[in-house]
């Protein structure tokens, strides 16, 4: 890597390793997630299919407030 | 074989694009799905797309020019398909308000993403005692490790000369190796060459680490988390 | 929108990206195969991992929950306790399999990065 000028950062540059890492990064650790997808194996042969969108949420969201319970 | 919809992005329902969607990964003729007061932009692919770099490119560019015709817009994870419209409305109709808020949040703005790679600061002074119970004491100690693991004070110098530049930061810390953690910052699309500048300016304030910034992209890392 | 680079990077730090980059583009749904010489511990390996994903899922709200408020002292109390002793358990019976507590952060893709 030459020691080129710092104050060029407004060229215009080809895509480099750093901007394909920023693509990786955004397209699968970023943006909306709808679906939770892991399939799991044994022996080579795909045996659970995990499908957790409608299963994660946060349970305060979802249930009705239990009333409070006097001492247990 | 059943084609799967495919999905890009979301946006409000309410606003007319302010031109032809295109096509998608697959050159296929993209569409718009209502749900609620949202839209899903989705494309029918014959298969699930793999994972290689090509085609990820291809769906950030195609992410792009969905962000240059909607003022607001989610972008969707890679590899995010529903079988079918009901399905799909099924998945976003119950996280609508907390999809509009982040719409509401990106509107106007770009991602601008600086990496910072450099030593981290040496292990700062533990924090005031916990109080409680052992219990308590636990999750305390975790919800610290958590804060850390959100904050970069090696680039505070930087931070703090960029903030009235943000409309919001998002920190991730990583573990180890060069990289020391990457700082996602949602900027007002008029407000990139400022916010260069003052990266410029700052540079050189951050005990001789180094920072790669790039961008704009759309903002990916302002959608919302996965669990609520 | 056009892309901008602003700095020239060591050769080493792009070897950094280099890796990360490779470790990241997977296939598709990421799939997690046991190893057939030793199924029960591959089997006891999967178990743990899933168990502990929940565990860190479960940490992760309690957490939010005790930032926001909603929480009383006695139900933080428990819960600390609660996930202080599942966290425990997890990796003594890991440990009877010859797995290192690192052993059950298994990625699992998307679903991983969620928490």
């Amino acid at each position: 890597m030459s020691e080129a000028s710092r104050g060029d950062s407004l060229d215009v540059l080809d895509t480099s390793d750093v901007s394909l890492l920023d693509t990786v990064d955004n397209l699968l650790n970023k943006g909306v997630v709808l679906t939770g997808e892991v399939v799991l194996g044994l022996a080579g042969i795909d045996l659970i299919y995990l499908q957790l969108s409608a299963v994660l949420c946060a349970a305060d969201r979802i249930l009705p407030k239990k009333p409070q319970e006097s001492a247990e | 074989m059943t084609d799967i919809l495919y999905i890009y992005a979301i946006a409000f329902a309410d606003i007319e694009p302010a031109g032809p969607l295109g096509t998608g990964i697959g050159d296929e003729p993209l569409l718009m799905v209502s749900a609620g007061g949202l839209v899903a932009v989705a494309g029918s692919l014959p298969a699930h797309p793999s994972a290689d770099t090509e085609t990820l490119k291809r769906q950030d560019a195609v992410v792009r020019r969905l962000a240059g015709l909607f003022p607001a817009l989610l972008p969707v994870r890679f590899g995010e398909s529903a079988p079918d419209v009901a399905t799909l409305i099924s998945r976003i109709a119950p996280r609508e308000s907390e999809l509009t808020a982040a719409l509401n949040l990106v509107r106007g703005c770009v991602q601008m993403t600086l990496r910072v790679f450099g030593e981290p600061d040496p292990a700062p002074e533990p924090g005031p005692a916990i109080s409680g119970g052992p219990g308590a004491r636990y999750l305390e100690t975790r919800r610290r490790e958590q804060e850390a693991l959100r904050s970069l004070p090696e680039i505070g110098a930087l931070s703090t000369a960029l903030r009235p530049l943000l409309r919001a930061e998002r920190i991730e810390r990583h573990g180890d190796g060069p990289l020391l953690g990457t700082a996602y910052h949602l900027v007002p699309r008029e407000g990139t060459a400022a916010y260069l500048a003052a990266v410029e300016e700052a540079r050189g304030r951050i005990g001789g680490r180094r920072i790669a910034a790039t961008g704009p992209w759309p903002p990916y890392a302002f959608a919302p988390e996965g669990v609520p | 929108m056009s892309q901008q680079d602003a700095v020239h990077l060591e050769i080493e730090e792009l070897d950094a990206l280099r890796a990360e980059i490779e470790r990241r583009t997977a296939a598709e749904a990421p799939r997690w195969n046991a190893d057939p010489e030793d199924v029960q511990r591959s089997v006891a390996r999967l178990l743990l991992a899933i168990t502990e994903f929940l565990r860190k899922l479960m940490e992760k709200q309690a957490i939010r929950r005790m930032e926001a408020g909603t929480l009383t002292d006695e139900e933080v109390e428990k819960l600390g306790l609660a996930l202080m002793r599942l966290e425990e358990t997890l990796h003594e019976i890991a440990a009877r399999f010859g797995l290192a507590p690192d052993d059950l952060n298994l990625d699992l893709g998307p679903l991983g990065r969620l928490i």
